[in-house]
C-alpha cells in the first residue's frame, strides 16, 4: 500500500508524456506542382480627357489594369494580354471607334523578367509573352479609343474586357 | 486613427483576385465506359467578382474537341477548389493538346473596366 501511491504517480507521469510525445509526431507534408495563377489585381478604369476619348492612361486621367501571373516552373507558360478592341456595353454610338492598346511589364520578383519587354510579341491587340522565369510578374494594360473625327461621345456607362490568358507550353 | 487608416491601406491595397488551374499537363487515363478517356482538373477560385468557369477543349490548331463533363459552365464560389473530370472519346484523345478554364463576366457587374481570365493545361 505505501508502494501503491508513488507508482500510480509515475503511470499518470508515464502516460502524460507518451502523449505528448505522440502530439509532436504529427506530420505536415505538402507538395508544390507546376502551375500559373493570374491575378486580377486591379480592373482598369476609364478618364475622358477630351470629349472624344477614353483612355485608361494616367495622363489622361484613367487607370491602367494591372494583372499578376505567377508561375512555379520557368518555361512553362506563356501570357497572353488583350486590349479590349470593342465595348461589352456603352450607349447606342453611330460612328467609328479607333482602338489602341499597350501591355508592358509593370513588376517584377526577379531581375532576369525585365527581358520579357523586349522578347514580347505584340500583333493587333494581342500581347504574348513567354515567361521564361519563375516568379511573379506584373503587366500594365492600357487601352484607349477614340470616336469619330472629334466626335463627343454620348454620356453614359462604357464597359470594355482585358483579357489575361496563361497557356502551357 | 492613422495606425488603422494604414492598416486598412495595406489590407485593401494586398487584397487581390486569383483564378488557378491544374495540372499543367494533364494525361488521359481510360474510364469506366471503355471508348471513353477521362483526365481529373482542379480549378481554384479566389476571384471574388467571378462565380462562373466555362470549360473548353481545343487541339493543336485552337479547334473545339467534344468533350463531356458535369457541366459546360462550372459554378465555383469564391474561395473554392472544384474538381472536376473531362471526359473525350478515345478516338479524340490524340488530338487533345488544351484544356482551358475562361471566368465568365456576369452582365450586372457594374465595374467599368473588367478583366477576364482564361488559364490553359496542355496534353502533351
Amino acid at each position: 500500500m505505501r508502494l501503491f501511491k508513488p507508482m500510480l504517480a509515475s503511470i499518470i507521469t508515464l502516460a502524460f508524456y507518451s502523449q505528448v510525445g505522440a502530439a509532436e509526431e504529427l506530420p505536415i507534408t505538402g507538395s508544390v506542382a507546376s502551375k500559373c495563377t493570374i491575378h486580377t489585381d486591379r480592373a482598369g478604369v476609364y478618364g475622358n480627357p477630351t470629349a472624344s476619348v477614353l483612355s485608361t492612361d494616367s495622363v489622361d486621367g484613367g487607370t491602367p489594369a494591372i494583372v499578376r501571373f505567377d508561375v512555379v516552373n520557368a518555361s512553362t507558360y506563356k501570357a497572353v494580354i488583350t486590349t479590349p478592341n470593342s465595348f461589352t456595353s456603352s450607349p447606342a454610338l453611330n460612328d467609328t471607334l479607333a482602338w489602341t492598346g499597350s501591355t508592358e511589364v509593370s513588376a517584377v520578383t526577379d531581375s532576369n523578367m525585365s527581358a520579357y519587354d523586349s522578347n514580347k510579341r505584340v500583333f493587333d491587340n494581342v500581347t504574348e509573352i513567354d515567361l521564361t522565369v519563375a516568379g511573379t510578374v506584373w503587366f500594365k494594360a492600357n487601352s484607349r479609343v477614340e470616336y469619330g473625327y472629334n466626335k463627343s461621345l454620348p454620356g453614359g456607362t462604357y464597359k470594355a474586357i482585358v483579357t489575361a490568358e496563361c497557356i502551357a507550353l | 486613427m492613422i495606425r488603422c487608416l494604414i492598416a486598412s491601406l495595406v489590407l485593401v491595397s494586398g487584397h487581390v483576385f486569383a483564378h488557378q488551374f491544374t495540372p499543367t499537363y494533364p494525361k488521359f487515363e481510360s474510364s469506366m465506359a471503355e471508348t471513353i478517356s477521362q483526365t481529373t482538373m482542379t480549378l481554384f477560385n479566389t476571384r471574388k467578382d467571378i462565380r462562373f468557369y466555362e470549360i473548353s477543349v481545343f487541339d493543336g490548331e485552337w479547334k473545339p474537341v467534344e468533350f463531356a463533363a458535369e457541366a459546360r459552365v462550372l459554378q465555383v464560389r469564391f474561395l473554392e477548389t472544384k474538381q472536376f473530370n473531362v471526359y473525350v472519346r478515345n478516338r479524340d484523345v490524340p488530338r487533345v493538346m488544351y484544356i482551358c478554364t475562361t471566368s465568365k463576366i456576369e452582365v450586372q457587374n457594374q465595374t467599368a473596366a473588367l478583366i477576364a481570365t482564361r488559364i490553359c493545361s496542355k496534353v502533351k
